[in-house]
C-alpha cells in the first residue's frame, strides 16, 4: 500500500481481506497435502496397536482404540527374526551408502575437475546404466554371483547395490562438484595446499550437502530394496527387513497387526538417519565465495 | 629480491593460440600491468605464471630459476582472483589465515599477523563474518588481505576491481598502488581498463590477440605507441590517425590527405621517405596536441564539426573531412561558439606528430 497512500478506505480494506483469504486457502491446501502424505504412516501405527479382534471392524475407526495393545512391539522380536533382519538391513544399507558415496565422490570429482581421454564416454555410460530396469540386471548378476559365490551373503548383496547405486551417486555428486567454483580450489592451491589438502579443506566441506543427500538417497534405496534382496539371499538368517516383512503374509492369513508393527519399526532407522543428516541438507553453502 | 622472466611463452587451446610467444622481463619490485581487450590472453598469461595453467611452449623463470614444472604451492606467489574466490565456509579471519595455517605458523603468530593485516585493510570489525555477509568492496579487501598476509615473491591480480562500482574502484586503485609501493613486492596486474593501467603501473604491457604489442612505461606508451593498436587503445579519446601521402608543395614536402596539410621536417623525411615511398601512411596526434587556429588552413588539419561533447572541464570536438576524422580537446570557452557543421582549422604541434605504416600499422620512429 506504500505506493498508493491516497487510496480510499474501502479500496484499501478490500485487498487486505482477499490477501488474508488467499493465505488461509494456501494454509488449508498445505495442511491437506501434509495429511495425505502422513496418513499412511498414521494408519500403519494405529493398526499396529489395535487388538487383533478389531482389525477388520467396519466402519474403520480413525482413532486408536481405548484398549490399545503395545505388546506386539515386544512379542514380534520373540516370535519372528525381525531383530536379525533389522541388523542385516542396517549393515547392508549403511555399507552401501558409505561405499557408494565414497566411491561416487572420487569418480564425480575426477569427472568434474580433470580432463582426460574418455571422460565424455564415461559420463554417457553412467547415464546408460540408469536406463535398464532392475530386473534386467538382476538375472545376469544372479548368474555371475552364483559363479563367484556371492549369493546368500550380505557383502554380496551390498556389492549388488553398489553396482546399481555408484553410477547414481556419481551423477548426483558430479552436479554438486560442478557447482563449486574451481577458482576456490585454485586459490587454495596458490595459498599453499596440495591437491588432496584442497579436496579435504575446501571441496569436501562445501559439498557436504551433496554428500549428505547422496548418502541418504543410497541408504533409503538400499533399505527399501526388495527385488535383489529376495532373489540373491535365500537363507532367512541373511534376509533384510524388506524380505522379512514380505514373509509375514502367509498363504491363508496375514497377521496385519504384526505386519504394521514391523513396518513401523522398520521406518524408524531411516527416519533417524534422515534426522541426523538433515542439518547438512542446507543450500547456499557456497554463497559469497565468488562473484560474476 | 623477486624477478620474473617470460621467454617465448605460449599457450595453445585445441588449435588456437591464446598466448603467442610472449617475452617479458619483470624487475624486482616492479608493478607491471597487463592490459588489452577481452580475450587477448591476459588471464591465460597470468594463470601460467601462477602455475594454474600449463604452458604449451616457452619458459617461465621466477627469481632466475625455471618454474614451468613447479606446482603452484611451491611458487610462493599470491593471487587475487577476478571473482575474489573467498572460501565461503570460512570466516574472514580464517580466509586470511588459511595460507599461514598451511605453513604451520604458531597460533600467536597467526593472530598477530591477521590483526595487522586486518587493521591495514580496515577489516578488523569483520573478522568473524562469513564472505556472504560482506559487501562487494569488503570482499575485495579480504581477497587482497589474503594475498598480502604472507609476503610472497609475486603478487598476481586478475582484474580485482572489475566488480566494484566506479567510486570504490578509484579508491581501491589508490589503495592497491600504495600497498604495493610500501610492501615493494613485485606485482603483475591484469586489467582491460586502460585508465587503471596508466595510473597504477610502472610498466604496462599492452596485449592483443595473444601477443605483446608494446611493453613500456605509461609515458612512453602514450607518447610513442609502437603501432596503431596501442595508439588507439591507450588514451581516451584515442590518438587521432589520419590517412595521407607525401606530396611536394612550394619546394617542401607536406603530408596531404583529406583535411590534412602538414609540412614534414627534413630530418623526419630522411627516415620516412624510404619506408613509405609514394604510398599511403597514417599520421597521428593526440586530441590535446592541436589548437584551433583559423589561419592554419594550409598548415594543419581542417574539417567540419561533427559532434561536440562537453565534459564540464573540457570539450571534445569531433571533426570530419572525407575519409578522415579526428577529435580535438579544448576548453569549454573555446568550444562554446562552435556549431555543428562549422568549418574548423587547427595547427598541430610538430613535435607530437607520429607516423605509422598504413599496411602493418607499425610506428615509424622519426627524429
Ligand atoms: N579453457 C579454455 N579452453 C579453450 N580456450 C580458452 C580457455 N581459456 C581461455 N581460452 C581462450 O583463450 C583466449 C584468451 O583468454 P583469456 O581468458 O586469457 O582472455 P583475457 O585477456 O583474460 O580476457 P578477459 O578480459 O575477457 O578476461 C580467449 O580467446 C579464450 O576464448
Ligand atoms: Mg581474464
Amino acid at each position: 500500500m506504500r505506493n498508493a497512500p491516497s487510496a480510499r478506505h474501502g479500496e484499501a480494506f478490500l485487498p487486505n481481506l482477499s490477501r488474508i483469504a488467499g493465505r488461509l486457502a494456501l494454509a488449508a491446501l498445505i495442511l491437506i497435502l501434509c495429511a495425505i502424505a502422513v496418513f499412511p504412516f498414521y494408519w500403519m501405527f494405529v493398526t499396529s496397536i489395535r487388538p487383533s479382534g478389531q482389525l477388520f471392524a467396519y466402519p474403520p475407526e480413525m482413532l486408536p482404540s481405548a484398549n490399545s495393545v503395545f505388546s506386539t512391539y515386544v512379542t514380534i522380536f520373540q516370535d519372528t527374526a525381525l531383530g536379525t533382519w533389522l541388523w542385516n538391513s542396517i549393515r547392508v544399507a549403511l555399507g552401501t551408502a558409505i561405499l557408494a558415496s565414497f566411491i561416487g565422490a572420487m569418480m564425480a570429482y575426477s569427472l568434474s575437475r580433470f580432463r582426460f581421454q574418455g571422460r565424455g564416454f564415461t559420463e554417457y555410460l553412467l547415464l546408460a546404466t540408469q536406463m535398464f530396469p532392475g530386473i534386467l540386471l538382476a538375472m545376469p548378476m544372479y548368474v555371475l554371483f552364483s559363479k563367484i559365490g556371492l549369493l546368500n551373503s550380505l557383502p554380496g548383496l551390498t556389492v549388488a547395490y553398489l553396482a546399481l547405486l555408484v553410477p547414481v551417486a556419481t551423477s548426483l555428486l558430479k552436479t554438486f562438484f560442478d557447482g563449486i567454483p574451481v577458482a576456490l580450489e585454485e586459490a587454495s592451491l596458490i595459498d599453499g595446499a596440495s591437491r588432496i589438502g584442497t579436496f579435504f579443506r575446501i571441496t569436501l566441506p562445501l559439498s557436504l550437502p551433496g554428500l549428505a543427500s547422496t548418502f541418504l538417497f543410497c541408504f533409503i534405496i538400499a533399505w527399501d530394496e526388495y527385488l535383489f534382496a529376495q532373489m540373491f539371499v535365500r537363507q532367512p538368517g541373511n534376509w533384510t527387513v524388506s524380505v522379512g516383512l514380505a514373509s509375514f503374509s502367509g498363504e491363508y492369513v496375514t497377521p496385519w497387526d504384526q505386519v504394521m508393527t514391523a513396518a513401523t519399526i522398520v521406518t524408524l532407522p531411516a527416519a533417524i538417519v534422515f534426522l541426523f543428516l538433515q542439518r547438512y541438507l542446507v543450500h547456499g553453502l557456497t554463497a559469497g565465495g565468488v562473484k560474476g | 629480491m623477486s624477478t620474473a622472466r617470460l621467454e617465448q611463452l605460449s599457450k595453445q587451446y585445441d588449435g588456437h593460440l591464446a598466448v603467442d610467444r610472449i617475452n617479458l622481463d619483470i624487475a624486482d619490485g616492479e608493478f607491471v600491468v597487463f592490459v588489452g581487450p577481452s580475450g587477448c590472453g591476459k588471464s591465460t598469461t597470468l594463470r601460467m605464471i601462477a602455475g594454474l595453467e600449463r604452458a604449451t611452449g616457452g619458459e617461465i623463470w621466477i627469481d632466475g630459476k625455471p618454474a614451468n614444472h613447479v606446482s603452484p604451492r611451491d611458487r610462493d606467489i599470491a593471487m587475487v582472483f577476478q571473482n575474489y574466490a573467498l572460501y565461503p565456509h570460512m570466516t574472514v579471519a580464517q580466509n586470511l589465515s588459511y595460507a599461514l595455517r598451511l605453513r604451520n605458523w604458531s597460533r600467536a603468530d597467526i593472530d598477530r599477523r591477521v590483526t595487522e593485516v586486518a587493521r591495514s585493510l580496515d577489516l578488523a570489525p569483520l573478522l568473524h563474518r562469513k564472505p556472504s555477509q560482506l559487501s562487494g568492496g569488503q570482499r575485495q579487501r579480504v581477497a587482497l588481505g589474503r594475498a598480502i598476509i604472507r609476503e610472497p615473491k609475486l603478487f598476481l591480480m586478475d582484474e580485482p576491481l572489475s566488480n566494484l562500482d566506479a567510486k570504490l574502484r578509484v579508491q581501491t586503485r589508490a589503495e592497491i598502488t600504495r600497498l604495493q609501493r610500501s610492501l615493494g613486492i613485485t606485482t603483475i596486474y591484469v586489467t582491460h581498463d586502460q585508465t587503471e593501467a596508466m595510473t597504477m603501473g610502472n610498466k604496462i604491457v599492452v596485449m592483443n590477440g595473444g601477443r605483446i604489442q608494446q611493453a613500456d612505461t605509461p609515458q612512453q606508451l602514450y607518447q610513442h605507441p609502437a603501432n596503431t593498436f596501442v595508439a588507439q587503445f591507450i588514451g581516451t579519446p584515442p590518438m587521432n590517425l589520419l590517412r595521407c601521402r607525401l606530396e611536394p608543395q612550394d619546394g617542401a614536402i607536406v603530408a596531404r590527405g583529406a583535411g590534412v596539410n602538414i609540412p614534414i621536417r627534413l630530418e623526419s623525411l630522411t627516415v620516412l621517405r624510404p619506408k613509405i615511398r609514394d604510398g599511403e601512411f597514417l599520421i597521428g596526434f593526440r586530441p590535446e596536441d592541436i589548437v584551433m587556429d583559423p589561419g592554419a588552413a594550409g598548415n594543419g588539419v581542417t574539417g567540419s564539426a561533427d559532434v561536440i561533447e562537453g565534459l564540464g572541464h573540457e570539450s571534445l570536438v569531433s571533426v570530419k573531412e572525407g575519409e578522415n576524422a579526428f577529435i580535438a580537446r579544448m576548453s569549454p570557452e573555446n568550444a562554446a561558439p562552435i556549431r555543428l557543421g562549422d568549418r574548423l582549422s587547427f595547427s598541430v604541434n610538430p613535435d607530437r606528430l607520429r607516423f605509422f605504416s598504413a599496411e602493418s600499422g607499425e610506428a615509424i620512429r622519426v627524429p
